[in-house]
């Protein structure tokens, strides 16, 4: 890795890895906001792991009297073909996002779950919007002599819960694409 | 001369699917090992059966590793080049997880024995010296 060298079977066997890594496990779990492919560094670091277990395979072939392309071609068959090996790792690195998806599926309720952020949101608009009708009440209620300091505090209230509001909803919106 | 015999039986190399975290944790428990080396010494400990795909190997090392039964640190190789190569070890919950899955896979093996070697005089001694 990171030197210049010849083409062989061992650089194609590592690029078909890095393509491999790179590709999307399912396109459903796309549609779900489950996005596979690994990061940059994760799959580098994969990529020199297995290279350089790789190389250790090659050189035990030669060691044997192996010529290196035929080393090259006999280690790379032992390691299984390169994009069912890339698809396992994305599965093991990607497990807790994968699972929780599939449970998901198999659940009969699992239509409901792209509704979850929607109510979410209704219900706490709908809240900010009843705020301050309800503290106004409640502030009256409480002391009608004041009822001037209650009706002031309605717009402070009202404002501090829209602004949580919108913070809420843009956190959903962030973890749902994420 | 062993790979030789699994070719002449006719016998899969292949790791059977679900062994490979027992296996692994098994070899971890002697020592740390990178993933070559790994598959090398589990060919070795095998008589030369289980030498085939050993890109298996790395998957169940990815999720051993995220379970914590494992830890992989990169060394240098040769010592002092600029070289890395990944060397996994137990963990001590690896350590555990490795006694109770060496029990398991014992008492699994033993019951298949029973039932598929019931009768079979080269069985016969396993199954005898298990249940004395």
């Amino acid at each position: 890795m990171g030197q210049a060298r010849r083409s062989g079977p061992l650089e194609e066997y590592l690029s078909s890895l890095a393509l491999s890594l790179e590709g999307q496990l399912d396109p459903a779990l796309e549609a779900n906001g489950i996005y596979t492919p690994l990061g940059c560094v994760a799959r580098a670091a994969l990529l020199e792991q297995i290279g350089a277990d790789l190389e250790a395979a090659v050189r035990d072939h030669m060691l044997q009297g192996v010529p290196r392309p035929l080393a090259e071609q006999r280690a790379v068959e032992q390691f299984g073909p390169a994009p069912l090996l890339g698809r396992d790792l994305l599965v093991a690195r990607r497990r807790d996002a994968v699972e929780a998806w599939q449970r998901g599926r198999d659940s009969i309720w699992w239509w409901t779950e792209p509704l979850v952020p929607v109510v979410t949101v209704c219900g706490a608009v709908f809240l900010a919007a009843l705020a301050p009708a309800l503290s106004l009440v409640a502030g009256i209620a409480a002391e009608p002599q004041l009822g001037t300091l209650a009706v002031a505090l309605v717009p402070l209230v009202g404002g501090i819960l829209v602004g949580v509001s919108e913070s809420l909803a843009g956190d959903i919106d962030l973890r749902s694409h994420r | 001369m062993a790979r030789a015999e699994t070719a002449a039986h006719g016998a899969s190399g292949d790791l059977p699917s679900g062994t490979t975290p027992a296996l692994v944790l098994s070899v971890l428990g002697d020592g740390p090992l990178h993933g070559y080396g790994l598959a090398k010494e589990i060919e070795r400990r095998s008589g030369g059966f289980f030498t085939g795909s050993w890109g298996s190997l790395y998957p169940a090392l990815q999720r051993l590793e995220s379970d914590g039964l494992i830890e992989g640190v990169w060394e240098p190789y040769p010592p002092g080049g600029k070289r890395r190569r990944r060397v996994y070890r137990l963990t001590p919950q690896g350590r555990s997880a490795a006694k109770q899955a060496a029990g398991r896979w014992r008492q699994f093996a033993l019951r298949i024995l029973q039932v598929i070697g019931h009768g079979d005089d080269a069985a016969q001694p396993l199954l005898g010296s298990k249940r004395a």
